[in-house]
């Protein structure tokens, strides 16, 4: 897709928007925090909890609380506790029933069996008011070597927790379901009995199901963090390319599942990402019932946003919408690419469904597309179909590398069921650092006020109903992380290990740069009052007030 | 090679096995010349005067910005000459790498020495990796290019003086990270290194350094460093003196940091500090080494990234002994530090400038961000330093007394910047991926503070006893008949050369001594390999030889080994007994395959005992385990559970004599297994297993002969195994070409470039093929007017072979030498090979 055919859509888009009247009235009484504890409601979990990757299946990582504006880890000012995680941390925080779950490697070596120097996945449960370690799910990392899963990579994958179970994806590409609190509760819970022990610090395994038995093959690493809805999982394959990366290693593979949380049966999947996978499925589905319909929102690695039913139909996939969330003539290549995947999890706001693109920032930096979604449509509902000329009035099927491709006759129509809102590639794409680039991350939205960071460290304020952009700041430092949207703050992490607070508003008011000494690359999260940061290799709960005695920073204490 | 000949027939592409001196090129005695991309000094440090503090894309103090090249190559400068490594024809059919040689005052191209990339995994835009080392001895540029093309050049003309493909020849790997080091020239030679895995001794993969004469190419001395290292690197050797004594100081793939004596490639000392590869090149100030790494800490692995400071003054393993500071959570794993005045100025990884103290590492003053990512090192001239951020942004920074503080930023849009800048004549010079830029003010004379006096050597005349002998060449790639003359260098202690004495050779493998100093090869053995070793003060040394007939070949592994000759196959494939496997097969799947894992044990432990463990970090009980899927559900817990899987196995691989015996035990680590040899030998049908057990090595290719060869067709048996529903891939190598029987899906292709598919060259098509089934295939490579035509047949061995091509494709802008090889990729499960011919195309 053109820019000219992008902004003529976007005038469109705007202008539909105002002339339905879809959203300004509704907009100003919807309240994304109790749409998140609502949905939190069932899952047997405490009120403040934060169970999951981005709150609640909405994905809006946010909280009422007002959270500190400074703390210190050198001095424990505000600092409830700091705990060792291993030396590489990719998996945000969740927090449930006095429990905080992170995925990360061995290097802290908690449990004997397996020295520190064990390369290994560990999802590792912590008391949620101390710190206290409780217990580790290690994995064994795939005999296929880094292809499948990068050394030191650890778990990436957020857990979802219900009462006393969890789920999560682990490192070998398998989805385990826990129970919560592994052998402390003197049982070993099955149907898994196959632990290799029953140690107080390691993990009752519920059940597994391995997803490369399914056919899967994951590029680097296995990272869908999933949700659950009723007795349903939502979670992705992490298929990929293979070590060549110029094919998708397993074409046939399933990658969207929806999934029986009680016994790990799949009830239905899908691969329509198939052989258009870029890179990896690194993403993470959302859920909302939208337009009437439960809609299971997965965004692939062809860089489509796709959305099904979650019932399914007959055991198998019934896809609602689909989107294209890139420009049909940009060309997917190793670096430098302008076509490109999808890594960030798709946020809804409103009735709205908003997701970015991205890549493995080992690629290199690119320039991005932020996208607005109305998922009320059916079908194809991207911004612009693709033709040939040789049958000009059949669209074609997608491409890996560059759907349309002009040489080959192939141009491109403005789509009559185009279900775009709005499109911001930046407010000057001209300027680096007035451009959205690729983001690994996903929206956070309040008062219509939607903040996201890009992994080249601009953070970007826009208008969530019109795309308007309102301001962006640069961190001067690479982001992985979410933001989080605390009382009337906003949060931003970033790989220098830097926390930049702004106020929530229209206005750029950037409050406090807060240091935590070691690079992040998790997303912020909130619970009970309590604000969770997971850096590199170390875990703090940060709470106004508080005072850690010596220094947070490298006592890892909390034991 | 390839291009180069068809560009100038008359410029004769010399091998470097029996090239006589060609010396070409200008000296060059400017000491404002920037001959190593870390300066005259190798410590990033320009004593010029006259610098620009400012700059404009308008023009100020811009001089001239080439725009044909895109690359991460540091530029040298030499004899008012500026040379880099860049992408050539970027983004078409024709892309390759090149040399490219400029004119420093104008940027006008004086010359190219472009040549096509194959056989990697590397992508287009990390093509340029390395950057050139001139030699201001002879004023000739060296070059190691992505795909280990390792080449000298008249500096004048860019004529090829000679070349090595350090993956044929070596088996240097290149990976799609692109990681490829610097060449370093020190008096009559050129270092390079990287991570080998090639033939005998050889084949387990090590970061490992070779020395090259640099008139003749010829090889002087290799060095290893740890075996089976985490990363290919590119930390730069860097040149010093230390207490009298030469040496070169690197950053390893292995993850320490080694002292090594330029001439003889005696290790003196290493300093273990990562868990992973080293990519920083180290800065050396009086006897200090400075550098970085940011990955686990060997220190504690729970923390990454350090900066650090050794003594270098030591020798053995001074991990301990002489870490004079090691400040971990410093993520400097990229740029390699710059001292100026008191302060050191190290740039992290995440793009931030940090001021230490040299003495402590202590942080001094206020750091400074740059932006997001730093690739490039800062370099130091008249007061500023200058540096680019991988996003674009080139900034000149003041040192300044609370820390640096920005003079200049501009930002390139568009462009990334992955290499450092270099100074000479006033003028300052950095690449991006889309232009080379010059800055300098046009008015300014240039002058330069002196350099300030290197240190001395130790005279040799101090120590004239020797300690040291080397044979050279240490490697010999030979024809039939082909006499190759030994030099036997003695050298003290200090690595000082003292004497050339006369050789008497002892031989280890066929052929003969000529002459006592030269070695012919056998003219009646088409492949096989020799040792010659000369003893003389005392002292011995050995060079290793292999001797290759023109085709046809055919290897059927009836002795039971990987062929010796081959490079790249040794660690990565073994020999078993085909109908031994087939019987066992029948009787008990499992032992079938505890055989492959027996043999495999046997063979790449080079010892009659193995022992499964999980005491250390190896986990060999886990891997054990893993190989039978049996590391997850199912794992046994206890030795009775081990015994209930696994004795029936064994016993039977005993009762048929792969085993002696097998002794089940508890460790620290839990169960323990170890297994004795047994007396077998192979009685029925040999044949090569690419096994599926080393991570690593998984996916490889190797090779067979010279790499000179062109028009000749490989032929082999080919038959892949199953595991979880998955098929390897297979394949066979021939002109730098591959044909390759996909098996996840079920296609042939033939490529060069593997990443580069669809741009460059390759044909693809559908091809159903079953685990199982052995399939014969034949790839034939044509040349014929300046292009190449491979043909490629695949059919079910036994069958009539098809009169027709299964597939062919005509690469125009062709590869037209290149040694016969076999590709494999058996992550997911084991490849079967038998009966490999090459022969010389008919008619």
């Amino acid at each position: 897709m053109s820019l000219k055919s992008i902004r003529r859509l976007l005038t469109a888009s705007l202008l539909g928007v105002v002339a339905t009247a879809a959203f300004p009235v509704a907009a100003q009484e919807y309240d994304p925090i109790a749409a998140a504890n609502a949905a939190n409601a069932t899952l047997k979990n405490k009120p403040g909890d934060a169970p999951q990757l981005g709150l609640s299946h909405y994905r809006n990582n946010l909280t009422a609380t007002t959270l500190p504006l400074e703390w210190d880890v050198k001095s424990g000012k505000n600092i409830k506790f700091s705990a060792r995680l291993g030396s590489q941390t990719y998996a945000s925080p969740v927090v449930a029933n006095g429990k905080v779950f992170v995925g990360t490697n061995n290097s802290a070596g908690f449990v004997k069996r397996f020295p520190s120097k064990v390369d290994l996945g560990c999802l590792v449960a912590y008391d949620a008011e101390t710190g206290k370690f409780l217990w580790q799910h290690s994995n064994e990392k795939l005999p296929t070597g880094r292809v499948n899963d990068w050394e030191q990579l650890g778990i990436c994958s957020s857990p979802v927790v219900s009462g006393d179970r969890l789920w999560y994806i682990s490192n070998r590409d398998e989805l385990c379901c826990l129970d919560t609190d592994g052998f402390l509760d003197g049982e070993n819970d099955g149907p898994f009995k196959e632990e290799p022990n029953q140690n107080k610090d390691e993990a009752d395994v519920i059940w597994k199901l391995d997803l490369m038995k399914l056919g899967a093959s994951p590029h680097n690493a296995s990272s869908c963090s999933i949700t659950v809805i009723g007795d349903t999982l939502l979670a992705t394959s992490s298929n990929g390319v293979d070590e060549g990366h110029k094919k998708v290693a397993q074409v046939q593979a399933p990658v969207f599942l929806a999934i029986d949380k009680n016994t790990g049966k799949v009830l239905w999947s899908d691969g329509s990402s198939g052989s258009n996978i870029m890179h990896g499925t690194w993403s993470s589905p959302a859920f909302a019932e939208l337009g009437g319909l439960p809609q299971a929102i997965f965004a692939g690695g062809d860089g489509w946003l796709y959305s099904f039913d979650i019932r399914g139909e007959n055991g198998k996939a019934k896809l609602l919408w689909k989107f294209d969330c890139n420009p049909k003539d940009s060309i997917y290549k190793l670096e430098r690419a302008t076509k490109n995947p999808l890594i960030g999890t798709p946020v809804i706001y409103d009735g709205l469904v908003y997701i970015g693109v991205g890549e493995d920032p080992e690629h290199g930096e690119g320039n991005g597309h932020l996208w607005c979604i109305d998922p009320t449509k059916t079908g194809d509902v991207s911004p612009t179909l693709v033709f040939n000329s040789k049958d000009p009035n059949t669209p074609i099927a997608p491409k890996r590398v560059q759907s349309l491709e002009k040489d080959k006759g192939d141009f491109e129509r403005d789509n009559p069921n185009s279900a775009l809102v709005w499109h911001y590639a930046g407010s000057d794409t001209k300027k680096f650092e007035s451009t959205m680039h690729r983001t690994l991350a996903s929206a956070a939205i309040k008062n219509n006020l939607l903040f996201i960071a890009d992994q080249s460290g601009l953070f970007h304020c826009l208008d969530a109903k019109t795309g308007k952009p309102h301001w962006t700041h640069d961190m001067l430092a690479a982001s992985w992380s979410t933001a989080l949207i605390a009382g009337d703050h906003v949060y931003i992490a970033d790989v220098d290990g830097e926390v930049s607070i702004f106020k929530i508003s229209a206005e750029k008011e950037l409050v406090a740069e807060v240091q935590l000494e070691t690079p992040v690359f998790t997303t912020p999260v909130c619970a009970n009052g309590m604000l969770y940061v997971a850096t590199f290799n170390t875990l703090y709960a940060i709470q106004e007030g508080a005072s850690f005695k010596g220094d947070a920073a490298t006592s890892g204490g909390g034991e | 090679m390839n291009r180069l000949v068809s560009r100038s027939s008359s410029s004769l592409v010399l091998w470097a096995l029996t090239a006589t001196a060609v010396f070409a090129g200008t000296p060059s005695t400017d000491p404002l010349d920037w001959p190593h991309w870390r300066g005259p000094e190798m410590n990033g440090i320009s004593r010029e005067k006259g610098l620009p503090a400012s700059w404009s894309l308008e023009g100020e103090n811009l001089l001239w910005r080439n725009t044909e090249i895109s690359t991460r190559s540091t530029p040298i400068i030499m004899n008012g000459k500026v040379y880099l490594l860049t992408r050539h024809n970027p983004d078409s059919t024709r892309e390759g790498e090149k040399v490219i040689c400029l004119d420093a005052a104008t940027g006008n191209k004086i010359w190219e020495n472009a040549y096509n990339v194959f056989l990697t995994d590397v992508p287009a835009e990390r093509v340029g990796w390395s950057c050139v080392a001139g030699d201001v001895e002879t004023g000739n540029i060296f070059s190691l290019g992505v795909c280990g093309v390792l080449m000298g050049l008249d500096g004048d003309t860019g004529q090829t003086l000679w070349q090595h493909s350090m993956s044929e020849e070596y088996g240097m790997i290149h990976t799609y990270g692109g990681r490829t080091n610097m060449p370093l020239v020190f008096e009559d030679l050129v270092i390079i290194s990287g991570v080998m895995t090639g033939w005998g001794e050889y084949a387990v993969p090590a970061h490992r350094f070779v020395a090259f004469d640099k008139r003749r190419g010829q090889p002087v001395w290799i060095t290893s460093t740890r075996l089976r290292p985490m990363d290919t690197t590119y930390s730069a050797p860097v040149l010093t003196t230390i207490n009298g004594q030469r040496l070169i100081v690197f950053g390893s793939g292995d993850g320490s940091i080694y002292a090594l004596q330029p001439r003889t490639g005696k290790v003196v000392w290493s300093y273990d500090v990562s868990l992973r590869g080293v990519n920083t090149t180290p800065l050396v100030i009086g006897d200090t080494v400075y550098a970085g790494h940011s990955e686990e800490n060997v220190a504690d692995n729970r923390v990454m990234g350090a900066l650090f400071a050794v003594d270098a003054s030591g020798t053995g393993d001074v991990t301990k002994s002489k870490q004079k500071w090691l400040q971990m959570s410093r993520m400097v794993g990229r740029a390699s530090p710059v001292l100026v005045g008191d302060k050191l100025y190290a740039v992290d990884d995440a793009a931030t400038m940090f001021a230490f103290n040299p003495a402590d590492g202590a942080e001094v003053g206020k750091k400074l961000r740059l932006g997001r990512e730093i690739f490039g090192s800062p370099v130091f001239g008249d007061g500023k330093l200058y540096i680019g951020e991988t996003s674009g942004i080139f900034y000149i920074v003041e040192p300044g007394a609370d820390g640096p503080k920005i003079l200049h930023k501009q930002r390139l849009e568009g462009e990334n910047i992955r290499a450092s800048a270099s100074i000479s004549h006033g003028r300052v010079y950095f690449a991006t991926s889309g232009a080379l830029y010059c800055l300098g003010n046009k008015d300014i004379q240039p002058s330069a503070d002196p350099r300030p006096a290197e240190p001395v050597e130790t005279a040799r005349a101090a120590d004239m006893t020797p300690a040291q002998l080397q044979l050279v060449p240490v490697e010999s790639l030979l024809k039939p008949g082909q006499k190759q003359k030994f030099q036997a260098r003695v050298y003290n202690a200090n690595g000082r050369y003292l004497k050339t004495v006369p050789v008497q050779l002892e031989l280890q493998g066929p052929g003969r001594i000529d002459n006592n100093d030269t070695y012919v090869a056998p003219g009646d053995v088409p492949h096989s390999v020799a040792t010659v070793t000369v003893k003389a003060e005392g002292q011995t040394s050995k060079a290793r030889i292999r001797t290759i007939s023109p085709p046809p070949w055919k290897f059927d592994f009836s002795d039971g080994k990987v062929p010796t000759t081959w490079i790249g196959a040794g660690y990565r494939h073994i020999v078993i007994d085909e109908d031994f496997f087939t019987t066992l097969k029948g009787q008990n799947e499992r032992a079938a395959r505890l055989y492959v894992y027996c043999v495999t044990a046997f063979t790449n432990g080079n010892a009659p005992t193995a022992k499964f463990a999980d005491a250390g970090p190896r986990q060999a009980w886990t891997d054990f385990l893993r190989y039978f899927s049996l590391d997850a559900e199912g794992k046994p817990t206890t030795v009775d559970e081990a015994k209930a899987q696994f004795d029936a196995g064994l016993d039977l691989l005993t009762k048929e004599g792969v085993l002696s015996k097998w002794t089940w035990g508890e460790g620290p680590g839990g169960i323990e297994l170890t297994i004795e040899k047994g007396p077998r030998e192979i009685k029925g049908n040999a044949l090569l297993c690419k096994i599926s057990t080393i991570p690593k090595g998984t996916r490889s290719q190797g090779w067979m002969g010279h790499p000179i060869y062109s028009n000749l067709t490989i032929q082999a048996d080919l038959k892949g195994l199953e595991r979880n529903n998955k098929l390897p891939s297979m394949g066979l190598i021939n002109q730098r070409y591959t044909l390759d029987l996909i098996g996840p899906d079920q296609e042939l292709q033939i490529r060069s470039w593997t990443s580069q598919l669809d741009l460059r060259f390759a044909k693809t098509i559908p091809f159903a093929w079953k685990a199982d089934t052995w399939y014969s295939m034949k790839f034939l490579a044509d040349t014929k007017d300046g292009k190449v035509t491979l043909r490629g047949k695949v059919w079910v061995r036994g069958e009539a072979e098809p009169a027709e091509w299964t597939i062919e494709a005509t690469d125009e802008t062709p590869n037209l030498v290149g040694s016969p090889g076999l590709f494999g990729n058996a992550s997911d499960a084991e490849v079967f090979i038998d009966n490999v011919t090459v022969t010389p195309n008919a008619g």
